[in-house]
């Protein structure tokens, strides 16, 4: 299985990052939110055992495609144009994973809905710490290299379906990462995708004003 | 009774053991069912409701005062059959076959039941066939979809299809809702309202049931 495992502590998440994202900014939260905060926090440490995994390949554009490998992907107009003048990518994965899932409570009733909820947060800051921490890794094997920024299909017109051919690049189950006939990732706190590299690449071009997903949940913060 | 005050706070600040506590005082001291309910209990919860529109609370907080309502509720439940409380409605939740996401879903359960409904959660990846059979076991009003992929969203069609074939559509509302949901998908579908957070499904849903 192609699989690199992080250490937690390169990819600890902080109870504020969790506070933040929650949308507390100068209102304090109730005792009782930080106290399950604070266990999640211990947990995530004992448990967890995140990992990443990418493969730079050579590729090229064919129109608004990219054949990547043998697979042409077909990244869509806006994501095509961010990627311009990559001249190979790296295709990635990367997972909270399985651990994660295994400390969700069991039955997600409303008794424990403050946990589970707090857990969901924590879990998607953990998969995208550990996306950060493969792009520094990235930047480690090909140093001075320009890289886009991360992206991924389900968003900014890329087509959910495509993640199949990242899949494959990637062989099957990276990082123990399994993938649905609807292209739903298991462990579901996981990313993919491909991120552009070359010396003249634009860099840090992400933000909702590319994209015309209206109903993102990104956006909406 | 002089503490049903303390019935309001503990609710608006998520208190559950205290809560449950007033609640059973009042109940000890035979105060009135349907005061209890709407001039303390329903009236933390708008209140809360109205602090999350407003940014001054959060879903935790919402999650708080919907799990200490729940445990009230709890207490009144053998008392509410014989009394003239309305009740709220009848409420089968579930996410669409293909997709395993259910945290949005649970928070919206969690959020009806603090509310007053009864809610049959079904879980996740659920066959129509299903969502059919269990808006007819319950007798629900109110029928929530959820989905969080773009490749399992177009499914809420096919459920809607399904009650209009079992011949049901018209005896139940249809709440959608999940990260690539819109309203306008909720009007090409047919579905009855697009809520995109778990206090607005409240107000949705009684908004739906009171047209």
């Amino acid at each position: 299985m192609n699989s690199i495992p992080v250490a937690y502590s390169e990819v600890e998440v902080l109870p504020e990052e969790i506070l933040k994202d929650i949308g507390y900014g100068n209102t304090a939260p109730e005792s009782d939110v930080l106290d399950v905060i604070n266990n999640i926090m211990e947990l995530l440490r004992r448990k967890v055992k995140p990992r990443y995994f990418f493969a730079v390949l050579e590729g090229y554009f064919e129109g608004a495609t990219i054949s990547i490998g043998g697979q042409l992907l077909e990244t869509g107009a806006v994501i095509t144009r961010l990627l311009e003048r990559s001249t190979s990518f790296a295709v990635f994965a990367a997972t909270a994973g399985h651990e994660f899932e295994q400390i969700l409570p069991p039955n997600k009733t409303s008794d424990d809905m403050l946990t589970a909820y707090l857990l969901d947060i924590a879990g998607t800051l953990l998969v995208e710490k550990v996306g950060d921490y493969m792009e520094k890794q990235l930047e480690a094997l090909l140093p001075e290299m320009p890289h886009t920024n991360r992206f991924s299909p389900g968003y900014c017109g890329w087509h959910l379906t495509e993640q199949r051919k990242i899949f494959d690049l990637l062989g099957q189950n990276p990082c123990g990462i399994g993938l649905s006939d609807v292209c739903l990732m298991t462990p579901i706190k996981s990313i993919s995708g491909i991120i552009g590299i070359g010396s003249n690449v634009q860099t840090g071009q992400y933000a909702c004003c590319y994209c015309e997903m209206e109903t993102c949940y990104k956006r909406k913060k | 009774m002089e503490n049903l005050d303390q019935l309001y706070e503990a609710i608006l600040k998520g208190n559950r053991p205290l809560a449950i506590e007033t609640t059973k005082l009042a109940i000890e001291q035979k105060v009135d069912i349907r005061t209890i309910i709407d001039n303390y209990m329903s009236k933390a919860m708008d209140e809360i409701g109205h602090r999350f529109e407003n940014g001054k609370a959060f879903v935790p907080e919402l999650l708080m005062s919907a799990r200490a309502m729940k445990g009230a509720m709890e207490l009144l439940q053998p008392f509410l059959a014989n009394s003239d409380v309305p009740r709220a409605g009848t409420v089968v939740i579930g996410t669409v076959k293909g997709d395993l996401h259910d945290i949005g879903k649970n928070l919206v359960a969690a959020m009806l039941e603090g509310s007053g409904f009864e809610v049959i959660n079904i879980g996740v990846d659920i066959p129509s066939g299903k969502f059919v059979s269990s808006v007819v076991e319950h007798q629900a009003n109110i029928l929530c979809l959820s989905a969080l992929l773009t490749t399992t969203m177009n499914y809420m069609k096919d459920v809607i299809r399904a009650l209009e074939e079992a011949g049901i559509r018209n005896k139940v509302k249809i709440m959608i809702g999940g990260a690539p949901i819109s309203s306008t998908f909720a009007t090409e579908i047919g579905a009855d309202g697009y809520s995109s957070n778990a206090n607005a499904a409240v107000a949705l849903a009684r908004q739906l049931l009171a047209s």
